[in-house]
């Protein structure tokens, strides 16, 4: 049970003031406190007060409140009656006068304080009674409170806060790429407090995605924190090195990639000609002798803060639980490092409770994109295709492993299919399945070499149809949900 | 000189196995009358025998394939074929670098189901499947104008 300890006397006639006379702020005291925070006739009040914001989800006002206490105040001979007078006509002087932004903030920290020490003494309670075994029960307690850090009353947008909006816009067109023209053009990005999904089939070069993002965004002095449960820290910092420079593993003569040629039609718009196959040499491997000293005078070039911008931190796979990604993000933070876009690769192998796995799955990824939310960074995460996904030659968004409600969680859902032909001509194909803000339902065709660690060297945008070919009735179905909406 | 007159007078007194290897030399004229060098059946025959040549499978000049029995059958696949390979390309030269690409893959498709060995008349039966199978390597690339871009930089990579 949380002690409860009385709120400071002046707070608590500002508290009162603004839950008895106050329609706006008086809601978010009347959720905030209960009668009991309050003491004396403060208490009396409050709970007047608190029954008829129940009863008519607004405040008493000056009309009322002098009402509801008619019982005691009409009696002159009962000595609280003074007392109570005093205390309205104190109110009705305040109102207006009450700075409600500090007064709630002052309430916040009263109400964290309290409940850091029912954390503390249930914590404690827990450790004494199990000792080692329930150290996770303890962590779940201490998280729970930490979790709890994020509760907002901020009154919200108003409608003529359009300023805000056009800052949200340029940022969002602005912040984040994925280094694919067609996407970056039609703002199918990371972007802040939302997830983008990336679905693939097994073995199809999900992590190559997520270098691929690491990289430009990197080279655009974002802070990125690339959370794998799958493949080693050092592995992915050497694909980091192949993407960013083009360079092979091993040391090879010649690498074959696949080029786009484009023409401009009538219109002077760039149209595909045709592909060609050349051949790079590349500079330097990470199998050759030189490579070191490769490395450092190229990273040495740039001059940016190389060192700081990147983490790569690898968790056991199933060993990651919610409140470890929680406590492992507070910690960077306590090292000033509150990363911009977070790559988890992923999810699925995070720790998911075995006996409820796929609901375990589709919460897992709520609170992640609630964490994202709170925390205010982009989330990427690569999700598994199902084996029939697998098996088909178009991976599409209902091809989702585990849970389908995920697709539900996701702001953005990019799905990426390859047959083996097409792996064979070093060709992919990305279609982005759904997006929440902007359009949605269109593919781009792009040329690759992993070889070289390039996730995308030329890209362009599949005729629309292509779309519907794989999604026969979607628009359909998309024109039926916009008129219901209208 | 015998005349035609006494080889007709003759075909009564044929054994039947005489009569059976008459009738398939029959075929064979039939055949050879039907399809000229240049028309499409008679290409697409001819890039089934290159593409199996290559690939080390069968040897088989192009007179015996015309001469089996599956080639009335493969004719007429091959005429709707064409019309797919049309729909794919406007360019006669395109055209035929899909479907040897087609055939390809074909012989790839029949290869992986273990249980069929890969001969000329398994594929000229199987012909019909082939833009079933570039679609199935390719989705939707013919469709969109894409698959004879994709098609030439292939041959082109092709030694």
């Amino acid at each position: 049970m949380t002690p409860r300890r009385k709120l400071r006397r002046p707070l608590q006639e500002d508290l009162l003031t603004l839950l008895c006379l106050s329609k706006e702020d008086g809601k978010a005291v009347y959720h905030m406190v209960t009668p009991a925070h309050f003491e004396g006739e403060y208490k009396y009040i409050a709970t007047l007060a608190s029954d008829f914001w129940k009863k008519h989800n607004t405040c008493p006002g000056e009309a009322h409140i002098a009402d509801l206490m008619d019982e005691v105040i009409s009696d002159k001979n009962n000595p609280r009656t003074p007392v109570l007078k005093g205390i309205l006509s104190n109110m009705f002087s305040l109102m207006g006068s009450i700075n409600t932004v500090y007064v709630l903030d002052r309430v916040q920290q009263f109400l964290r304080v309290q409940e850091l020490k029912g954390t503390i003494i249930k914590s404690a309670e827990v450790i004494q009674l199990k000792e080692e075994e329930g150290l996770r029960e303890a962590e779940e307690i201490i998280d729970k409170f930490r979790r709890n850090k994020q509760a907002d009353f901020s009154p919200g947008l108003r409608f003529d806060n359009f300023d805000q909006v056009l800052k949200y816009n340029e940022r969002r067109e602005r912040e984040f790429v994925t280094g694919i023209k067609e996407l970056d053009t039609m703002n199918i990005v990371p972007a802040r407090q939302t997830l983008m999904l990336y679905l693939g089939e097994a073995k199809s070069g999900k992590s190559w995605m997520c270098v691929n993002l690491i990289k430009y965004n990197f080279l655009q002095g974002k802070k990125i924190l690339y959370i794998s449960n799958e493949m080693g820290e050092e592995p992915i910092l050497q694909r980091c090195y192949q993407s960013i420079f083009s360079i092979t593993k091993r040391p090879v003569d010649n690498v074959e990639v696949t080029r786009f040629m484009f023409e401009k039609d009538p219109y002077g718009r760039e149209v595909l000609k045709g592909f060609e196959t050349i051949g790079v040499v590349p500079e330097f491997s990470m199998g050759s002798r030189n490579a070191r000293t490769e490395l450092l005078t190229r990273i040495r070039a740039w001059g940016i803060n190389a060192h700081k911008n990147l983490v790569i931190k690898r968790f056991p796979p199933r060993s990651l639980t919610l409140s470890m990604y929680r406590n492992y993000l507070d910690s960077l933070e306590d090292k000033d490092f509150c990363p911009d876009l977070v790559i988890i690769d992923y999810p699925a192998k995070m720790y998911i409770d075995p006996r409820n796995y796929r609901i375990e799955m589709g919460s897992l990824m709520d609170n992640l994109r609630a964490e994202a939310v709170a925390r205010n960074h982009a989330l990427f995460c690569p999700h598994q295709a199902t084996r029939s996904g697998a098996k088909a030659r178009t991976v599409t968004g209902t091809d989702l492993s585990e849970d389908w409600s995920i697709a539900g969680v996701a702001d953005r859902i990019l799905t990426f299919s390859r047959t083996r032909a097409e792996k064979q001509a070093r060709l992919a194909r990305l279609l982005v399945d759904r997006d929440r803000e902007e359009g949605d339902g269109f593919g781009v065709l792009m040329s690759q070499n992993y070889s070289i660690g390039q996730y995308c060297l030329d890209s362009t945008l599949l005729p629309p149809e292509y779309f519907e070919k794989f999604y026969p009735g979607r628009r359909e179905d998309d024109e039926g949900k916009s008129e219901a909406d209208q | 000189m015998t005349t035609a007159k006494e080889v007709l007078g003759l075909i009564a007194q044929l054994s039947p196995e005489e009569m059976r290897k008459l009738r398939q030399a029959l075929r064979y004229i039939k055949v050879e009358e039907e399809v000229q060098p240049g028309d499409q059946p008679s290409d697409t025959l001819a890039i089934l025998a290159n593409v199996l040549k290559k690939a080390g499978l069968e040897f088989r000049d192009l007179g015996s394939l015309r001469r089996s029995q599956y080639f009335p059958a493969f004719r007429d696949k091959s005429e709707k074929l064409w019309e797919y390979l049309e729909m794919a390309s406007s360019d006669k030269t395109k055209q035929m670098a899909i479907l040897s690409f087609g055939i390809r893959l074909l012989v790839d498709n029949i290869r992986s189901m273990n249980y069929v060995p890969v001969s000329a008349h398994v594929v000229m039966q199987q012909i019909h499947r082939v833009p079933s199978v570039l679609d199935q390597a390719f989705p939707g690339y013919a469709e969109f104008g894409l698959l004879g871009k994709v098609v030439t930089m292939e041959e082109d990579n092709d030694p």
